[in-house]
């Protein structure tokens, strides 16, 4: 249940229910179909690449672990938010216009929401809502990935990652 | 269909399993239903790393918008939301988690095991609110003995009266040094604790610890992907007469013929078949006082500061265990009537959402944190209000085009006050047993999410003022009965599965007798 508790508060699901019916993009199911298609991403390619700093800022690679950029962590969250709800996109786009200002400004400044306690109740601005879902998406995105994995493989035995998983029914 | 049968089950899962385990060894011939397949759950699952996953462990976005459960890893298990849709209120959103599959949620369930207590059953005369249950905890007493035997239940025997002892596999287990300096807390603060009381095995479902007894005495039929539409009866007699389903696959229309109905279909989908079927509601009653437990997951997340840094010493961290009800029992809380308990556990590692960082920073901090966390969850009484209902949703059907159900429940100033409460206590706890609060919060999850919806279909002595007699049978109906949930009067705070498996032991025994003279 932690585990789903966490992956809902990426990329700001707690709010999924409210956009229960929103219509979603008909994309490929996974980023190697999407990418064989030559399909549109969801950032624009100057967005796309800030995108991916400011994963790069959040996850960077730290004591022989895989950080979000040789994660791909900003591919994969660009492939998920294609097929995410609306508000969850508007999110995104909106926070990447600002930290795209911010960032002139200096990564600190930038950043300088991500200093304040966590509350259950939510960040107080979409910005400061913005950056700590992408903080969340970055970290899970990054830990989940196969290059996360390999790394990890040759530091320890452990299964970390491993799952039971439940085939389709039918 | 043109076989009679002597019971119809609907439901497979805790209340239809009993139901079945009772009755065929009995004797009774039963035919049961069940919406979803049947699966082996060890074919049905192989081992995948999370990279492997196409969503990396996030899911596909928007599949179960109200299943926090749902993970990418169990996301075939749980019930389709688009083609099991219902409504409700924008602003009080309803988060009905559901299993559609033979055994039912006991497929997945917690397994946490309390009994009830007369603080439940005689609940209005503790302190005047909503109902007492027609019967007491002496009279359901002699059926716990029997589910926990059966469930493997382990747990400690205590002499709390809020939490009647059972028939345990004695846990042994030693706590770590962090759990014992909470419990110490808790002595002081005379905050009363336990161990966890589980059903314990690999896998404790209906689908193996009840179903396949029934099975073996020849005397159930067990008809998987069968959804039920609504039950027919004879106007003569007003007796029931059996249900027509609708084939999940092939979506084929069929009846089958009982001389008598047991619902165990799941709290709520119990009552969607009675008010679809337009039975059982002479009262008025049925699909009122809807209720459930709200929970606050985390409402602290605490560091055992020892531990930081990879140096807690051996036994310092691991393990847990619970704090039973505690508010309301001798004396009297000023802010709200009932009370709460808790699960607490240690040894987690607090996620990167407790950290202001970012970068090397956060890094640095979740190595410097992994494995200290302690962690408590409080479950509390929610009070049943007669406002708190579901009904037809005459506009909108399911993929077999039954009509859906519209679900209205909210918690008031009582939960709220409740949620505080165990959140300044909780925190005090931790202080008092020198750990780091990281976090503390009293959000109550959204009404649903707990999965211990109860009540809608309630018992009582008064057929006016419920649905269901003593023996979970219909007033109206006599050939009717509902043993799920739905016939909770309240629920206190405890996890009701075992609490449904004894109830419904007892009404199958009570069936099969009343069966046997003729009565039904």
């Amino acid at each position: 249940m932690q585990r789903r508790s966490i992956l809902h508060s990426m990329l700001g699901l707690a709010t999924a229910a409210q956009a229960w019916q929103d219509p979603t993009a008909k994309l490929p199911t996974t980023a190697a179909e999407a990418a064989a298609m030559g399909l549109p991403r969801f950032f624009a390619p100057v967005d796309f690449a800030i995108f991916a700093d400011l994963g790069q800022a959040l996850i960077p690679p730290f004591d022989g672990r895989p950080g979000s950029l040789e994660a791909e962590a900003a591919e994969f969250l660009d492939f998920l938010l294609g097929q995410s709800p609306s508000d969850i996109q508007t999110l995104y786009k909106q926070g990447i216009a600002t930290f795209k200002l911010r960032q002139k400004s200096g990564m600190d400044a930038a950043l300088q929401e991500l200093a304040a306690p966590w509350t259950n109740s939510g960040s107080s601005t979409p910005y400061a809502k913005f950056l700590n879902a992408a903080k969340l998406a970055f970290y899970q995105a990054t830990v989940n990935s196969r290059q996360w994995a390999e790394a990890m493989a040759t530091r320890s035995r452990g299964a970390a990652g491993i799952g039971s998983y439940w085939l389709p029914i039918e | 269909m043109k076989t009679e049968y002597d019971v119809l089950i609907i439901g497979s899962g805790a209340s239809g399993g009993m139901a079945a385990h009772t009755l065929t060894k009995l004797g009774v011939k039963c035919i049961m239903l069940d919406a979803g397949a049947l699966i082996d759950p060890e074919k049905q699952r192989v081992l995948k790393p999370v990279s492997d996953l196409p969503y990396r462990g996030f899911g596909k976005p928007g599949r179960f918008p109200h299943v926090t459960q749902a993970s990418e890893f169990n996301a075939n298990m749980w019930a389709d939301e688009k083609e099991n849709p219902y409504t409700y209120d924008s602003a009080d959103p309803y988060y009905w988690v559901r299993i559609r599959l033979v055994g039912g949620k006991t497929l997945a369930w917690g397994r946490a095991s309390w009994r009830l207590s007369n603080f439940e059953f005689k609940c209005k005369d503790h302190d005047g609110f909503g109902e007492n249950w027609p019967i007491e905890y002496q009279d359901l007493a002699p059926f716990y003995d029997r589910v926990e035997p059966l469930f493997r239940v382990s747990g400690r025997t205590e002499n709390l009266p809020q939490i009647p002892d059972g028939v345990f596999l004695p846990d042994e287990s030693r706590d770590s040094l962090c759990v014992q300096r909470f419990l110490d807390s808790c002595r002081k603060q005379e905050v009363p604790t336990t161990k966890q009381r589980r059903s314990t095995g690999t896998l404790a479902s209906s689908l193996n610890l009840l179903l396949p007894a029934a099975l073996e005495t020849g005397n159930l039929t067990l008809v998987p992907n069968a959804i039920v539409r609504e039950l027919s009866k004879d106007p003569k007699s007003g007796k029931v007469t059996g249900a027509h389903f609708v084939d999940r696959v092939s979506k084929r229309d069929f009846h089958v013929k009982a001389k008598v109905v047991v619902l165990g279909a799941s709290t709520l989908e119990s009552t969607r078949i009675l008010l679809n079927s337009n039975l059982a509601n002479s009262s008025g009653i049925l699909g009122h006082y809807l209720f459930d437990q709200f929970y606050v997951k985390n409402v602290v997340q605490a560091i055992v500061p020892e531990a930081r840094g990879g140096k807690a010493p051996r036994n310092l961290m691991g393990g847990g265990g619970y704090i039973p009800r505690f508010r309301n029992l001798k004396t009297k809380s000023k802010d709200f009537i009932r009370g709460y308990s808790y699960d607490f556990g240690s040894g987690n590692s607090p996620g990167p959402q407790y950290f202001p960082a970012y970068g090397e920073k956060l890094w640095q901090q979740l190595a410097d944190a992994q494995g200290t966390g302690f962690s408590l969850t409080t479950m509390g009484e929610v009070l049943p209000r007669f406002e708190h209902a579901v009904r037809i949703n005459k506009t909108k059907t399911d993929a077999w085009g039954i009509p859906v159900l519209h679900i209205h429940q909210k918690y008031t100033a009582n939960e709220f006050a409740m949620a505080k409460d165990s959140m300044d206590t909780a925190a005090q706890l931790c202080r008092e047993s020198g750990f780091e609060i990281l976090a503390k919060h009293a959000q109550m999850v959204p009404p649903g999410e707990s999965i211990h919806e109860l009540g809608t279909c309630r018992m009582g002595s008064d057929p006016k003022k419920s649905v269901l007699n003593q023996w979970n049978q219909t007033h109206d109906i006599k050939n009717l009965f509902v043993v799920d949930g739905g016939a909770f009067v309240s629920g206190g705070s405890q996890n009701p599965t075992l609490t449904i498996l004894a109830l419904t032991l007892r009404a199958s025994e009570y069936l099969a007798e009343e069966m046997k003279k003729g009565n039904l």
